[in-house]
């Protein structure tokens, strides 16, 4: 008898429905919105959570991403004319990720590696900025990396943090001769080459870069797939720009 | 060569001119084109040659003369550590505090190993912004009567941004509540320290300055509240509600504006029905 009540209790209420979340099919590449070679329609708000310096939570697709900031924090010990950067990356239970160490860990290299020349470190020095990434939901492959690196910076930037830039990532993809800019396509998918870009769009500098690949990338591809990434990371620049005036002329026109 | 546009909002990384005759001030930077950009997002603002980009929220900037207040984090070597909502914490130097037995005195050991009895850490303070260092962090000082220990209330805390500059940044209010308004965006609310008429009489008998009178350890150090009565800490907490309020509707905070909020909040009874986001946005929409 105590065994039944268990495994009720184990597989939940009767009328449990289990969320299904679908595989992605790595053929069929497509970003939902038939434009290929522009980024999806993204969400963003700024200052969801109160009790950090910034915040931001992100939608893109089926990717669900919430980045806070804290800092600038005071560093104890000894002098340091740098701000350090701290990521962390924590991927939700029920946000349906698979290896979750690995891909929390390799996530965080990427955000840090692209956020870290975007900050002006020398103007606040001895000080710790952490920045923390929540995965809530989404499968992982580089358009998640990329989102996470998009909700870092307007959560920076919702923390006033000194930038150089509005850095945005953009990850391209291309399958045979065809190129396709931010889709969801699973990091070990064969027959595809994938680039990770993020740019300083108003210098139109690389601050970071990643290819995953099967086999070897020419030259040729590589520029091909550049000259995709660089429109669509000023896309989207564009895009966080104008939420940041849309939120801008909110406020004004509250306050007075 | 473009003349900046001083309307709008600059976001990071946007171009503001690339005349190199203006000054480069706060939330700007040159890159190495010699252009000046923005580095945060918000409204750019002039001062004769002067830009900066004053930013839409952040941590509390320090400026020279700013009314403040703190809480030590820290009893150092001849210093306090006070943590004000900045990047760096704030030091307070033992130098310039003014301490029992004569106001300009030389600070001793004995001061020195007192300094726990003096402040202590978690005390509240207000204090003034003496001196900013370069990398965000700044001296206060207490040398003068407004300035000290905090006690007979509560602190509220609020957005930096939201609070307005004036000349005084302490207000006594209708109910007997005195409110300090630190620049730092944490504000004390206390039991207003109406003198008795009998005190000053005995003062000017005795033929002390107020400033040695007010010197006393007794009365800038003390740790003990007064007795505070039930009516007093519920007008104190209504005022609490009100800046919470106004902080929710991102309403600028200043001492008139205080007043009016209050009167306005006296048709709830209940100073908790002002905790309700309709009552908060129909406070907000009466306020001029």
């Amino acid at each position: 008898m105590s065994g039944l009540a268990d495994r009720r209790r184990n597989l939940g209420p009767i009328d449990f429905q289990r969320i299904d979340i679908p595989s992605l099919d790595s053929d069929e590449l497509t970003n939902n919105q038939g434009n290929a070679t522009q980024p999806r329609p993204v969400f963003v708000r700024q200052g969801v959570a109160a009790q950090n310096s910034g915040s931001c939570y992100l939608e893109v697709g089926d990717i669900k991403i919430m980045a806070t900031v804290n800092g600038p924090l005071q560093l104890r010990g000894e002098f340091q004319s740098q701000a350090e950067i701290e990521v962390s990356v924590n991927i939700q239970e029920f946000s349906g990720v698979e290896n979750k160490e690995e891909t929390s860990k390799s996530i965080a290299e990427f955000v840090k590696s692209c956020i870290t020349p975007a900050i002006i470190l020398e103007e606040i020095p001895k000080s710790l900025i952490q920045v923390s990434i929540r995965i809530l939901s989404g499968t992982v492959g580089s358009a998640q990396k990329c989102a996470s690196v998009n909700a870092s910076i307007m959560a920076l930037i919702n923390a006033g943090i000194v930038l150089h830039d509005m850095v945005t990532a953009v990850s391209v993809v291309q399958k045979d001769e065809q190129f396709f800019v931010d889709v969801d396509v699973n990091e070990n998918s064969e027959n595809v080459n994938q680039l990770l870009v993020a740019y300083k769009p108003a210098t139109k500098k690389i601050v970071s870069f990643q290819i995953m690949s099967a086999q070897a990338v020419s030259k040729e591809s590589i520029e091909a797939l550049l000259s995709y990434a660089e429109p669509a990371c000023l896309h989207l620049r564009n895009a966080f720009a104008s939420y940041l005036l849309e939120d801008y002329v909110k406020e004004s026109s509250k306050s007075e | 060569m473009e003349e900046p546009s001083f309307s709008g909002l600059f976001t990071p990384g946007e171009l503001i001119t690339d005349d190199p005759m203006w000054m480069r001030g706060h939330g700007t930077y040159t890159g190495q084109d010699r252009k000046t950009y923005s580095s945060v997002a918000g409204k750019l603002q002039r001062v004769n040659k002067l830009l900066t980009v004053k930013q839409l929220n952040g941590r509390y900037d320090p400026l020279v003369g700013d009314h403040i207040v703190g809480r030590i984090t820290e009893v150092g070597n001849r210093k306090w550590s006070v943590e004000l909502g900045a990047t760096q914490d704030a030091s307070l130097q033992l130098g310039s505090v003014n301490l029992p037995g004569g106001v300009l005195r030389r600070k001793s050991d004995d001061d020195e190993l007192n300094m726990r009895e003096f402040l202590k850490e978690g005390d509240l303070l207000n204090a003034e912004v003496q001196m900013v260092y370069q990398d965000g962090g700044c001296a206060l000082h207490t040398r003068s009567l407004r300035y000290g220990k905090l006690r007979n209330g509560m602190l509220c805390t609020v957005p930096p941004n939201l609070i307005l500059r004036q000349v005084t940044q302490s207000h006594d209010l209708e109910g007997g509540v005195e409110a300090i308004i630190g620049a730092n965006g944490y504000i004390w609310l206390r039991q207003s320290q109406g003198q008795k008429p009998e005190q000053q009489t005995t003062r000017k008998a005795n033929g002390l300055n107020r400033l040695e009178q007010d010197s006393d350890a007794a009365l800038i150090f003390k740790d003990t509240n007064d007795e505070i009565s039930i009516q007093t800490r519920q007008t104190i907490s209504r005022y609490y509600n009100c800046i919470q309020a106004l902080a929710d509707c991102e309403m600028m905070i200043f001492g008139s504006r205080l007043r009016e909020i209050y009167e306005a909040s006296l048709v709830y009874a209940d100073a908790a029905e002002l905790l309700k986001i309709e009552v908060k946005q129909d406070l907000c929409r009466q306020l001029k």
